[in-house]
């Protein structure tokens, strides 16, 4: 008889739809708590960036100065211009990974605070909390690789004009191999923030 | 009469001379001009721009500023360098 009534309650249960639904006035609560503690970790990004580039900057000088010794004006001309597109290439893109990461961060924050209110609705958020720790564990990966590729000044040897030429071409080459790698992690980053939001879409499918 | 041949002669190569020296100018002119265009060029190729995104938590909104997040390729640039590095 008591199994009999337990099913009965139970199915009851499993068929009656669950009110749960993100409260947005709360969502938005939980991530402007949020958001202090993300601008703090943004302004140590970008001060510890700033740090890096200016230690690079002075091994950079360090070598401009002696490719001013360069007794050969055309090939010096040449040269000063790869330095200046290493640096410029670099300071760029690793300025723009940042800002992404940045941005990926905020965006993660906010997934984060619906999952907060769908627990708080008593809604299983398990498999999109574990999406959005890998998803923090992402953007950290990426955030110390940009910070590693910050951090290569790309110098190459000039005691010799006959193979500078070749010295520059291998630099150049395992400077694209970097800035791949680095734009690779930043992508698995977006991806899986794409994962934990994919999450939140079918938590709230569900629940609509 | 030969006095007037050898001016004329005289004169003709004072004129080679000076258009060999302009095409010498123009010439590195041209030059100075490729390079400062290059480093321009590499200046002006900037990442794709990055926008703050919104206060608003709303799902659909999350979605539209998550799939305009560009991680962009510095790949053409790069490519650039490999190219001109050849001559070196």
């Amino acid at each position: 008889m008591y199994p009999l009534i337990f099913a009965g309650l139970l199915s009851m249960s499993v068929a009656t739809p669950r009110l749960a639904q993100i409260n947005p006035v709360n969502a938005v609560r939980i991530y402007e708590n949020a958001r202090q503690e993300l601008q703090e970790v943004k302004q140590e990004r970008e001060e510890y960036l700033m740090q890096v580039k200016e230690q690079v900057q002075t091994r950079i000088e360090a070598h401009r100065a002696e490719i001013e010794k360069v007794a050969n004006e055309r090939l010096r001309n040449r040269l000063t211009e790869m330095t200046n597109r290493f640096v410029s290439i670099n300071g760029k893109w690793t300025s723009h990974w940042t800002d992404v990461l940045n941005r990926l961060d905020t965006i993660l924050t906010k997934i984060e605070a619906n999952s907060s209110e769908l627990a708080a609705s008593e809604v299983d958020t398990t498999l999109l909390d574990a999406a959005i720790d890998d998803a923090h564990a992402a953007i950290d990966a990426a955030t110390q690789s940009v910070q590693d590729l910050a951090s290569k000044e790309y110098i190459y040897n000039i005691d010799d004009e006959a193979t500078v030429g070749e010295n520059v071409r291998e630099e150049i080459s395992l400077f694209k191999t970097d800035m791949e790698t680095v734009r690779a992690d930043v992508t698995a980053a977006r991806e899986s923030v794409q994962e934990a939001f994919s999450q939140l879409r079918v938590l709230t499918s569900e629940n609509e | 009469m030969n006095n007037k041949k050898g001016i004329t002669a005289l004169l003709l190569v004072i004129f080679v001379l000076v258009a060999l020296i302009a095409i010498y100018f123009v010439y590195m002119l041209s030059q100075t001009q490729g390079d400062t265009m290059m480093i321009e060029d590499d200046m002006t190729a900037n990442p794709p721009a990055v926008e703050e995104v919104s206060d608003s938590t709303d799902v659909d909104t999350i979605e539209a500023e998550l799939e305009a997040t560009i991680t962009g390729s510095p790949s053409e640039e790069i490519e650039l360098m490999e190219s001109d590095a050849q001559s070196l």
